[in-house]
């Protein structure tokens, strides 16, 4: 199945991955070989709902609703990249904030 | 010096020597750490059912004692501030967390060749895979360096590596082992399962394991499984052999010593009788929807703010994409645009619907054999033989196909093991499996260890 290079870059998107430039045609190819086969399923013929299965517990259970937190060996502070006083550090989102 | 501090030091040493040959089945291992651990034990004066044993922990499963990478580069170096119940119970028990192994990115792969850390070399033949994903864990349990290890399945993760090198590896039903502490991939799929010498050793780390946690709403309000292994025999057993595994091109060796194996069954007082499964053909494809489709919500997660590698850039979406693009491998990079792309607008019913239909079939399939008077379904654990480095790393499809006989399970959530049955005539591992209806484990083990006690793993099959 061939799928566009253009729609590779846009689901990339999406999934916020940038995507190499030399490494986006092979996959593209790969994208395409993978999605080909997979549409075998398209071939199930079915009157039935689709819907997740569920393979868990028929419903989640209950505990009791007491302040248990679990110990954290390292704070938010340790593990966070950038973090001052009480907030994760990042850069702006290009355009908000910019006429002000 | 205690027998604590001695064994210790002698699993640290075991660990190391077997690295130096080059297996790279341990992202993370200190033979101080191991001491550390050996010595606290030592001062515990409570029942140890485990007292000094040394597991691995694949390397997605939280620890105190090492950094979780998931064999990422973009975990590299992270330590998670809380630990896996499975690691917690397993060092209630006396466990020594020895190393961390390594693994396919994220549990993505059948090789362990996508891992940041370099692949996996097979303890018997290094130009070949150990399988993946739990590749180090089964690599590491084969060349004696430990006895048992903790991996995890997504699609037969646990069991491949293990049919590869030779060695035990569980997959338990899903919600019979706490997933919390398991950095997610496929939520409705994943599992902690065990790698293991023996089915005994295997099945001793399953047991401790196992049960109910209230961190995970997902595990089964259960208590822990018992499993005596204290079957002789097979007498009154049915073992249903599904047709569907056995396909033409399935390899020489595996067909014949599968084969062997049932003989074994019937020997043993065993009833074999020829099962269908008609939807296994479907099982890889409805794999590669569902679990991609998962993975991409499940790695949004990793962004570069609040932990991991962070490629700082001047607007905040920027970011996101160039930690995310730089910081994942090659398969998870394919797998999460896969995922994306299946659950889009437009795409979402032709291939996430449809791909809930066939699990849906897949999982009626095991549905009816086991009512129809099956006990447990047998057949082989892969399609070949552990294959060489670099044979299907270009071409994602064919290594997912490694993945043919496996999966089913996972998306059925039924409990499966994986024993060696013997050896191709080129000295390769052959793998063969059991699986049982959900929540069956004390059944499966104990038929597997029946099995394991009238088979010679290391026999060449002609």
């Amino acid at each position: 199945m061939r799928v566009p290079r253009e729609e590779v870059e846009r689901i990339a998107r999406l999934a916020a991955l940038a995507v190499n430039e030399s490494s986006l045609a092979e996959l593209t190819t790969q994208i395409g070989e993978i999605l080909e086969y997979v549409a075998q399923l398209e071939g199930i013929e079915t009157d039935e709902p689709s819907g997740p299965v569920h393979l868990g517990p028929e419903r989640a259970p209950l505990r009791p609703d007491t302040r248990d937190p679990t110990p954290l060996t390292l704070t938010p502070r340790e593990m966070a990249p950038e973090f001052d006083e009480d907030f994760y550090v990042v850069p702006k989102v290009e355009g908000v904030g910019d006429e002000e | 010096m205690t027998d604590l501090l001695r064994g210790a030091d002698e699993a640290a040493a075991r660990i190391a020597a077997s690295e130096e040959t080059g297996l790279n089945a341990a992202i993370s291992f200190d033979a101080e750490v191991i001491r550390r651990q050996a010595q606290e034990l030592s001062e515990r004066t409570d029942d140890l059912p485990l007292a000094g044993l040394a597991v691995g922990v694949k390397d997605n499963i939280c620890t105190h004692e090492y950094p979780t990478t998931c064999a990422s580069r973009i975990l590299e170096h992270y330590r998670s501030p809380y630990e896996a119940t499975a690691v917690r119970r397993l060092k209630a028990a006396g466990a020594i967390v020895a190393c961390k192994t390594n693994m396919d990115e994220f549990g993505m792969g059948s090789s362990t060749e996508h891992s940041a850390f370099g692949r996996v070399r097979h303890p018997l033949d290094p130009g070949r895979v150990a399988g993946g994903s739990s590749g180090g864990s089964a690599a590491l349990v084969a060349a004696g360096a430990v006895r048992s290890a903790l991996g995890s399945e997504t699609g037969g993760s646990v069991r491949q590596p293990a049919a590869f090198c030779g060695v035990v590896g569980v997959k338990p039903s899903y919600g019979r082992v706490s997933r919390y502490g398991l950095v997610a991939f496929g939520s409705s799929l994943d599992q902690i399962g065990v790698v293991g010498r023996t089915v005994a050793d295997a099945t001793t780390v399953l047991e401790l394991i196992s049960g109910r946690d209230p961190h995970d709403s997902t595990c089964a309000d259960r208590d822990p499984l018992h499993a005596p292994l204290e079957r002789q025999d097979l007498g009154g057993l049915v073992v249903g052999v599904p047709a569907e595994y056995f396909p033409d091109n399935l390899s020489v060796a595996i067909r014949s010593g599968c084969d062997r194996t049932v003989e074994t069954l019937r020997r043993l007082g065993a009833t074999v009788r020829e099962v269908s499964l008609p939807h296994t053909p479907l099982a890889v494809p409805c794999y590669y929807v569902i679990a991609p489709a998962e993975a991409s919500a499940n790695l949004a997660r990793f962004d570069g703010v609040r932990y991991g590698l962070r490629i700082p850039q001047a607007d905040l979406h920027a970011l996101y994409r160039e930690t995310r693009g730089r910081g994942f491998g090659e398969e998870v990079r394919r797998r999460i645009i896969v995922g994306t792309y299946v659950l889009s607008s437009g795409y979402y019913e032709a291939y996430y619907g449809k791909a809930q239909l066939a699990r849906r079939r897949i999982s009626g399939d095991f549905d009816q054999a086991f009512a129809s008077g099956i006990d447990l379904l047998f057949a082989p654990t892969t399609p070949t033989t552990a294959f060489k480095a670099g044979e299907h790393v270009r071409n994602p499809v064919a290594m997912y196909l490694s993945d043919v006989f496996v999966c089913a399970a996972n998306l059925a959530g039924i409990p499966a093991v994986s024993l060696p049955i013997g050896r191709s005539s080129e000295g390769l591992p052959v793998g063969a499996q059991l699986m049982a209806p959900a929540f069956e484990e004390a059944l499966l083990l104990d038929t597997a260890h029946v099995i394991e006690q009238h088979t010679d793993p290391l026999e060449e099959i002609r």
